[in-house]
């Protein structure tokens, strides 16, 4: 069935909170407002206050309840209003979500989601745009998600709410207005692990994250048309675990890569992908690994000077050709 | 050190400006501070006060001069100092690059800068890896190529990737100039030659007869063989190339050896002599690695062979 992003997100947590009683939301305006995207609009209606728990404006607060809950037995998806609030809750998350666990010596089951969105396009200025995904990656003990479609959304968000670790599953609020087909299974699960190959090709890889998914995708047909061009587009879809293998598979098939996201170049995923890339592909290599992200300044209210921080298409598609080394 | 007076910018605006009057002339003393010159835009009049104490010692445009900004108007200095060898127009760079000098304004007329529309998608990330910083041509004449050229290489079994021309920019090797690259087939300017007459009848009957018997076996193939079964008494003689051209009459055919070859056999047209068909087949060889001796020896055992053509098949 054709759904929105928002929409697929809302319907697995309504189908898992009826599979399983013990499945619960909670988070800032969850309830009657159902959340300020609207991924969990109506389920107080259905599930009542006691399982769509609004919060305060405390973030620390209520992922350390979320992580007592699940160690208590609970399976609470936390949602955080925007992902940036996650700083607020670092501690909570990086010393005790990532490691009781490990500390009580395999003991505690932490079946976690902490879920939110991130990202540009709504003007919403340089601490309610940011892109926080590598923050996570770097300590050991947090899954990474990180859907570009609603099926992607659906798959990865029902497997998160299964899994007995902490997930922290990262939206985008560009994303959530975007329809496609998802499956009616109530099983219909993406693990963990496992990139999509959204686009095949020959020349070159182009590794990309969220809304540049569909921006490569979109060069890689303009690239095509216009040089003819082959590139392959892969999404990562979780960035823990990571599918290392489909990348370097590719990129020793095409010889060239490019990593694109929209958190800052600097220390991004970017980064860590391209050091994989060129360890395990060297010999492969027909051109340094070339890394798209925000420049290093905090992301500007004005949606134009947005558009001039973060990479565009066009950035694509001339690191592309950079790869090629074609002008 | 003299320092050089600019026309300053006096309006975002403003590109040029008119020396209405100086204040001072060449050999006054000035002092920071104090008015300089006079100047006009279409936007104002307005007096510049100088930005060094010292002397005027030269002024290089004068009244009624239309200047562009930033460009140098005169020279203050220490009295009597010698500035014939001064860099003018680098001293008024550094000047641009400074604070602009103190201003007295007068009639004060505002110049609006226009309101920029919000801009849309403006040139975000370069993408900056392949920044040429260093050439890849190393002064000991190293010449780099890419590992995945280099993979292109060895499955193509080029050994020496530095003939190969590398358009990844300062020399670099891509894989593309390993694809697009062709071995040519340079020939040795010059080798040592041997030849030798030798008498086909006995083959070209064999061949008359194969052929009559539906069996395509030239004369080609006979040599051929020939020269492979005399190659297991010489054996540096086996994988030798051989070329031909006796299905004509040219008397003789000296193949030129290629790259890295050291013996080519070559074979001419067949021609009548004295009531015989005649072919001359000759070798053609480096005398470096090869012995002259040796090679008679293999010629005059490969006529042997080729008179007689049955033996090749016993042997």
């Amino acid at each position: 069935m054709i759904k929105t992003y928002a929409q697929a997100i809302k319907e697995v947590t309504a189908e898992e909170m009826r599979r399983d009683e013990n499945v619960f939301v909670m988070g800032e305006d969850v309830e009657v407002l159902g959340g300020i995207f609207g991924c969990t609009r109506g389920l107080a209606d259905e599930f009542g206050a006691d399982r769509v728990r609004n919060t305060p404006i405390s973030e620390a607060g209520f992922v350390g309840a979320g992580l007592g809950a699940a160690c208590a037995g609970m399976r609470p998806v936390v949602e955080l209003m925007y992902m940036d609030f996650a700083l607020v809750a670092l501690d909570q998350i990086v010393n005790q979500v990532a490691k009781t666990r490990y500390i009580f010596g395999g003991k505690a089951k932490i079946p976690l989601v902490i879920r939110g969105q991130q990202g540009v396009g709504r003007g919403n200025a340089a601490t309610h745009s940011q892109s926080l995904e590598a923050l996570f990656v770097h300590f050991p003990g947090l899954k990474v998600a990180m859907p570009s479609t609603p099926e992607d959304a659906a798959g990865l968000l029902r497997t998160a709410i299964r899994d007995d670790n902490p997930v922290i599953f990262i939206e985008h609020k560009a994303l959530y207005i975007n329809k496609g087909e998802v499956p009616d299974d109530p099983d219909f699960c993406i693990p963990f692990g496992k990139a999509k190959i959204v686009r095949e090709g020959s020349d070159a890889t182009v590794i990309a994250t969220h809304t540049y998914v569909q921006k490569a995708v979109d060069m890689a047909e303009k690239l095509w048309k216009e040089e003819g061009i082959s590139v392959e587009v892969i999404d990562p879809r979780t960035l823990v675990p990571f599918d290392k293998e489909t990348v370097i598979n590719s990129v020793k098939k095409t010889g060239r890569a490019v990593v694109v996201h929209e958190a800052h170049k600097v220390c991004g995923v970017g980064a860590e992908i391209a050091s994989i890339i060129q360890e395990d592909a060297f010999q492969y290599l027909d051109a340094p690994v070339i890394r798209l992200g925000a420049k290093q300044c905090p992301l500007p209210f004005n949606l134009g000077l947005e558009n001039a921080v973060v990479p565009q298409p066009e950035d694509i598609y001339r690191a592309v050709k950079k790869s090629l080394y074609l002008k | 050190m003299a320092n050089i007076v600019i026309m300053p910018k006096q309006g975002l605006q403003m590109t040029e400006g008119y020396i209405t009057k100086w204040l001072k002339a060449e050999g006054d003393s000035v002092t920071e501070g104090e008015p300089l010159f006079e100047m006009e835009t279409d936007k104002l009049t307005i007096t510049i006060d100088s930005s060094f104490s010292g002397t005027l010692l030269k002024i290089i445009r004068g009244e009624g001069e239309q200047v562009p900004i930033t460009e140098p108007i005169g020279v203050i200095g220490e009295a009597g100092e010698d500035i014939s060898g001064l860099d003018v127009a680098a001293g008024a760079k550094m000047q641009a690059n400074d604070v602009p000098p103190i201003v007295r304004p007068e009639p004060q007329s505002e110049t609006q800068s226009e309101t920029q529309p919000a801009p849309v998608a403006v040139a975000a990330n370069e993408a900056p890896a392949m920044e040429e910083k260093t050439a890849f041509k190393a002064p000991q004449g190293r010449v780099f190529i890419t590992p995945r050229a280099k993979m292109r290489c060895m499955e193509r079994g080029i050994t020496d990737y530095t003939k190969i021309p590398g358009t990844g920019g300062d020399g670099l090797i891509i894989e593309r100039d390993v694809l697009n690259y062709k071995i040519s087939e340079t020939t040795v300017a010059s080798c040592s030659r041997m030849s030798i007459k030798v008498c086909v009848d006995a083959a070209m009957q064999y061949s008359k007869q194969a052929q009559e018997n539906g069996i395509d076996f030239s004369v080609d193939s006979i040599i051929a063989k020939a020269a492979c079964v005399a190659a297991k008494k010489y054996q540096q003689f086996s994988q030798v190339r051989v070329t031909s051209v006796c299905t004509t009459e040219v008397e003789e055919y000296f193949a030129a050896l290629q790259t890295d070859e050291n013996i080519v056999i070559s074979v001419g047209g067949i021609f009548k002599s004295e009531g015989k068909q005649i072919t001359i087949v000759s070798i053609g060889f480096n005398e470096y690695n090869v012995d002259a001796q040796i090679v008679a020896e293999y010629l005059t055992y490969l006529k042997k062979l080729i008179e007689n053509p049955i033996v090749t098949v016993i042997i």
